[in-house]
């Protein structure tokens, strides 16, 4: 399993460029109380300045902490982590421990207060920059402040999320663009 | 021509790929058209359906996206990369893209913007929210009528990432 030890910390257009599409990713919130919860709506908003948002509906705990904070990390996850991803999307952490449940660790971020998560490929630290309601999901759009990322890291082993399916990319791109 | 279904909006938006290439279109109604290849796309609310596109303000089309109420995305089939490619690579200043690339306007059904008859799946937008997020200007638009190749299937959709197009994966497992 991936832990912090395996990484090496990027810049933040190669953070951008090693985003896998359609990722479904671990969103790390709070400060002295922590949670995590599986966030399946993902997109990138702009590349200077960087930023990218998460989208979350308005009954989750997380809610919350994300309104509370204003700052929050993004993880991906590989696919040796689905189980765990699917109880940080199904379970509530107004009940759960869901780092306790899930096996996950939460480190601290090194320019954020939000938890990370070892065990990801990919841990991304940003401060929000904004909010909006749109439709039945709450946006929150954040600026990369710091990203860590596996010294083997590979976008194409990324645990992807659509429509109810999980997969990864097609091990093959089938044009590159010259 | 493909041949064509109505579908619900919401489930249309269903057709949408996982991180897609998409042909946005714009128009005032009076023939004023371009097309634009966007990979700045994404789904921002399920029901009702809307759907958000990253526009830079220094391209060709922010004028038009700026003054018109309402596009249309248009998802192309992977037979279509050389297309996709084309309107991404030029720009509506200096070439006609729909004549270039032997697209078809067709007249939007409930809004004003043409849509490519071409692409698989064509979804007609009405802006509901601008956003103003760095270097980029997002439309976000509801998905008021949605029409689908009888055949459409999100395995045929184009996707993009950082210079690569590609087709959908493996499936690891279902919910």
């Amino acid at each position: 399993m991936v832990n912090m030890d395996d990484k090496v910390d990027i810049d933040h257009m190669g953070a951008l460029m090693s985003l896998p599409p359609a990722p479904v990713v671990l969103v790390g919130v709070g400060g002295k109380e922590i949670n995590v919860i599986t966030v399946g709506m993902f997109n990138v908003f702009s590349v200077r300045p960087p930023i990218v948002g998460i989208a979350v509906t308005t009954s989750r705990q997380s809610y919350k902490f994300l309104e509370e904070n204003d700052e929050f990390t993004i993880n991906i996850p590989g696919k040796e982590l689905l189980e765990q991803v699917i109880i940080c999307g199904e379970k509530s952490g107004a009940d759960t421990d869901k780092f306790e449940l899930t096996g996950l660790t939460p480190v601290k971020g090194k320019r954020t207060k939000a938890p990370r998560i070892a065990e990801c490929l990919l841990n991304m630290e940003l401060k929000k920059t904004q909010s909006f309601e749109i439709g039945d999901h709450t946006w929150y759009l954040g600026e990369i402040k710091h990203t860590d990322i596996t010294s083997d890291y590979d976008r194409s082993k990324a645990l992807l999320y659509r429509d109810g399916e999980y997969w990864t990319a097609g091990e093959r791109p089938i044009k590159k663009r010259e | 021509m493909l041949e064509k279904n109505e579908v619900n909006p919401i489930w249309a938006c269903r057709a949408f790929p996982a991180f897609p290439v998409v042909l946005a279109a714009v128009g005032d109604g009076n023939g004023n058209n371009n097309v634009l290849t966007i990979a700045l796309v994404h789904m921002f609310s399920f029901n009702p359906p809307v759907l958000g596109i990253g526009v830079s303000p220094a391209r060709h089309s922010f004028e038009l996206m700026e003054s018109s109420d309402d596009f249309s995305i248009n998802i192309p089939g992977k037979d279509l990369v050389e297309e996709v490619l084309y309107c991404g690579q030029r720009s509506g200043r200096e070439v006609d893209k729909f004549e270039d690339c032997g697209f078809v306007a067709s007249p939007g059904k409930k809004i004003k913007s043409p849509t490519i008859a071409e692409c698989m799946v064509n979804l007609e937008c009405i802006k509901r929210q601008r956003i103003d997020a760095g270097d980029h200007i997002w439309y976000l638009g509801e998905v008021v009528h949605a029409e689908m190749a009888k055949d459409a299937d999100r395995e045929k959709s184009l996707m993009y990432w950082s210079g690569e197009f590609r087709v959908l994966g493996d499936v690891i497992r279902r919910r």
